[in-house]
């Protein structure tokens, strides 16, 4: 290992000795980025001065772990998914009298109002609960409040009707100046909470998980812990929705769950 | 000695822009499958264009030409292009990662975010190619490999 990989593999373990926050199991190369990033910003020019900082600066370590762990999304991101959901999903959930979701690294919310609008359009949400939870702090808080970009919803528009959305999109929301805040009715539902997966361990049981685009900053190990995690959070024959690109190709439990849309990464718990 | 065929490599990573197709194409039909390099590329493209470049490049070459998976592990005599609408990152060990970070100079993919992280990974022995573009994505991180101590190539 050279001096830089070695420098920063340090600053990884103080924070999780220090701070409890675990990201030595995350992906390299991304949390590497980011913390570049973060560096450069702020002008610390060696990754021992910045661990230095935040290990006496208990405020900045805040700063940092907001800006590290943050994640950008949209609403009804590859619009097929949430087809495929709307087909293939939601009449087997219909079935319970009570339904429990989970959207693991929810980020800004963009995904957990879509879920929340699929939900309602299919005469769901009433009976209900979304549990919306992600490590960032700061990202839970904009997902509570529900205001986003009135310039990104032209792409959501376009996003709602690819995905099947039977409204004009925005009976959903108010516009005010630059920003849309989405309708209250549609929250009422859902539990916003912190929780994080490299470390926090199951605490309910749902019939169907989505985790989009989240595993993909997580090396094999992490992966696999996660799925494991997933595993036990599903009720038998609950679902679980992936990202794109993601898979259960290196999960122990690989077997231990069926395709229910192989292209849209939708899988099935099955024993 | 012709810096494509030089053994001291480990790998050519290339950024093109939406435009850069058959600048691509003319450079990869010319490989043979048994290239000793693996490449990888970043093409912009508009996020919700389904043709592939993959899928566009592969009829008309010898080389194995391939979508990048998560996680893959990096092979020589393979091209890898970045799927759309993700960043793609080498890691140390030599496999690929994905992000879904912020755009990079209005691109995801993006061509810096590519040629940081293999400069990183490969050091001194990558090549970073730069085939056509009107942004700056790609301009900051060149300049990374450079300094390197090799000779970047723009065509």
């Amino acid at each position: 290992m050279d001096s830089e990989n070695k420098e920063f593999t340090d600053l990884l373990e103080a924070i999780r000795f220090v701070y409890g926050y675990d990201f030595t199991d995350y992906s390299e190369a991304s949390v590497k980025r980011r913390i570049n990033s973060f560096m450069a910003n702020r002008k610390i020019t060696t990754v021992e001065m910045l661990r230095d900082m935040i290990l006496k600066d208990e405020k900045l370590f805040e700063v940092f772990i907001q800006e590290i762990s943050v994640t950008v999304t949209e609403m009804f991101r590859d619009p097929t998914f949430y087809k495929s959901l709307q087909n293939q999903v939601l009449k087997r959930l219909a079935t319970y009298p009570f339904i429990k979701i989970w959207i693991a690294g929810c980020a800004t919310g963009e995904e957990v109002y879509s879920i929340a609008i699929l939900l309602e359009e299919a005469g769901l949400l009433d009976r209900s609960i979304i549990y919306a939870t992600d490590i960032n702090q700061k990202s839970l808080q904009v997902a509570k409040e529900g205001m986003y970009p009135l310039a990104n919803m032209k792409q959501y528009t376009t996003n709602y009707q690819k995905a099947g959305g039977k409204k004009s999109f925005s009976e959903y929301y108010i516009a005010k100046y630059d920003s849309v805040l989405f309708d209250k009715s549609l929250k009422k539902n859902i539990v916003f909470a912190a929780h994080n997966l490299a470390i926090d361990k199951s605490f309910n049981e749902f019939q169907l998980i989505l985790c989009r685009n989240v595993l993909i900053y997580f090396n094999q190990k992490l992966q696999n812990n996660v799925i494991n995690l997933f595993y036990e959070s599903l009720c038998p024959f609950g679902f679980l929705g992936l990202g794109n690109k993601e898979s259960l190709l290196y999960a122990e439990k690989k077997k231990n769950f069926e395709d229910v849309d192989r292209n849209e990464k939708i899988f099935m718990k099955t024993e | 000695m012709n810096i494509l065929s030089d053994k001291a490599f480990k790998a050519i990573v290339i950024g093109t822009s939406a435009g850069g197709l058959s600048a691509l194409s003319t450079l990869l039909e010319k490989l043979p499958p048994s290239y000793h390099l693996p490449i990888i590329i970043v093409q912009h493209r508009a996020k919700d264009q389904k043709s592939l470049l993959e899928e566009v490049l592969q009829p008309k070459c010898k080389i194995k030409i391939k979508q990048a998976d998560e996680k893959e592990k990096i092979e020589k005599g393979v091209v890898y292009i970045a799927p759309p609408d993700y960043h793609l990152l080498i890691e140390n060990d030599l496999t690929f990662s994905l992000s879904c970070d912020e755009l990079v100079s209005y691109s995801r993919p993006s061509i810096d975010v590519l040629f940081e992280s293999a400069a990183l990974a490969y050091r001194e022995t990558l090549i970073g190619i730069i085939l056509t573009g009107a942004s700056n994505d790609g301009f900051t991180n060149h300049k990374k490999i450079r300094r390197t101590d090799h000779s970047p190539v723009t065509c």
